[in-house]
């Protein structure tokens, strides 16, 4: 079990102490699926954006386990998911690999408004024929001169209508695979980089996301993350970092919804009895229970097996299967146990109900992770 | 036997089970030839965390590293260098 130092844990309880602040007026902004651009300010204000990233850049140096564990307290306390999507989205899809591959210049120019969360960044990897298949991905870069001319279409890129920096991966290679693809960090004001109109959405309301066209997009050479042909190595590193980090909210957020769904079911009486009595109930409480301790627990051993630089494929996989179905199974519960006052709009649990969906699908569904841990057992 | 063998026995038993281990080019570009996809890679990396012990996370590796056999073999010996450390 990690040990979390004195000033982790004081970290973590300045930003649970404003999660209220951050959560409040979430039901409106579900309806209305607005960003809260006054909570991501309030949000920058915290540590959360600098945690991951060196002294030198403005960060705090903070390991994965220990971002994750801030992550979790955001998850905790503030109720506004999508916020914490998004802010776990400025955290992995552009500041993770320019921390970890980007030229010394990149960083420089790039990192510290990241950091002060100035900048709201977005990683725009899917296609519209690709989905799971990412690697085959049709969008092309060309050489041109001191540049790469990039066209092609990529969709479902969370934060795209917000962002100022993209990273957008794209082929250079005229070979299929892996070492074809490369990563590009992109301006939102580049000539040819168009964005596409309000995507209404299912959950995760206030983290908007856009279809994202380039057009002749003319991209630096410096402007590269990594070396040209790396692109595949990458996003497996960001993966790895995206499925731990939001994961680790949804933890928190399902920590949150034991503990309102415990009080409620104890403080409900039917029939002269609390239903936290009632043994239909109380074994529904114990799952979500036991979904959000095994999630934790699977979360925290591959972050600390990431760190050492082990290998993780299948570890990685089994953490975001089993924190993106738990999340969805408690979300469900609590509903349940809540009954009719549940599915009111009022208590915001049909809200987490939707918001639990994206989870089962985005950063690989259910079902490529089985395949991805099918393909390892060389099945 | 030498890590040019494993690795050759290796890849023909997973990805090429049709091919003699002594017939598979050390130079042939495994990636480019679509012999190792990207789940392939991280097959490669999977198995050389188990034979090898060696964690290729925090190194300074690059996909060109699993281009060839060669190139496989040499990122081994050079993870595998024990790190020299200041007296």
């Amino acid at each position: 079990m990690i040990q979390w130092t004195d000033e982790q844990r004081a970290l973590r309880e300045a930003l649970e102490d404003i999660g209220a602040a951050l959560g409040e007026g979430h039901s409106e902004r579900d309806q209305t699926a607005v960003f809260p651009h006054g909570q991501w300010k309030m949000l920058a204000g915290s540590d959360l954006f600098r945690a991951p990233f060196d002294q030198r850049w403005g960060g705090l140096g903070m390991d994965l386990p220990a971002t994750m564990y801030l992550l979790e307290g955001l998850g905790y306390s503030c109720r506004d998911a999508g916020l914490n999507f998004s802010a776990s989205t400025q955290l992995v899809s552009t500041g993770i690999p320019l921390h970890r591959f980007g030229s010394e210049s990149l960083k420089a120019r790039y990192l510290p408004s990241i950091v002060n969360g100035s900048s709201i960044t977005a990683h725009a990897i899917s296609e519209p024929d690709g989905g799971s298949d990412a690697l085959n991905m049709r969008c092309t870069a060309v050489e041109a001169d001191d540049s790469y001319i990039l066209d092609g279409n990529k969709v479902f890129v969370t934060n795209a209508p917000v962002a100022d920096l993209f990273t957008v991966y794209a082929r250079t290679g005229d070979h299929p695979g892996p070492g074809s693809i490369t990563a590009f960090l992109i301006e939102r004001d580049t000539p040819g980089l168009v964005l596409g109109g309000k995507i209404e959405k299912m959950g995760l309301r206030s983290s908007p996301f856009a279809e994202v066209f380039l057009d002749r997009c003319r991209v630096p050479k410096e402007n590269v993350i990594g070396r040209v042909g790396s692109g595949f190595w990458i996003l497996d590193h960001v993966m790895k970092w995206e499925i731990l980090c939001s994961f680790v909210i949804n933890v928190g957020e399902m920590r949150s919804r034991l503990e309102r769904t415990v009080a409620y079911a104890r403080q409900r009486v039917q029939a002269g009895t609390p239903i936290s009595k009632h043994q239909a109930i109380s074994h529904r409480i114990v799952d979500m229970k036991v979904a959000l301790e095994t999630a934790r627990m699977w979360l925290y051993h591959t972050a600390e097996l990431v760190r050492e630089g082990r290998d993780t494929t299948v570890e990685v996989a089994i953490s975001k299967l089993l924190a993106s179905e738990a999340n969805l199974a408690s979300a469900l519960s609590a509903v349940q146990v809540f009954g009719g006052y549940g599915y009111t709009a009022e208590y915001g649990l049909e809200q987490e109900l939707r918001n639990s969906v994206a989870g089962v699908i985005y950063s690989g569904t259910t079902e490529i992770q089985k395949n991805r841990i099918a393909a390892m057992l060389n099945l | 036997m030498s890590t040019i063998r494993e690795l050759q026995e290796h890849i023909t038993e997973t990805y090429l089970p049709d091919v003699d281990p002594s017939e598979l080019d050390r130079e042939l570009d495994l990636l480019d030839s679509g012999v190792v996809d990207s789940l392939g890679v991280l097959r490669l990396i999977a198995w050389i965390d188990k034979r090898y012990g060696l964690a290729l996370g925090n190194a300074d590796v690059t996909l060109d590293d699993f281009r060839t056999i060669s190139a496989i073999s040499d990122l081994i010996d050079r993870e595998r260098r024990p790190v020299a450390r200041p007296m």
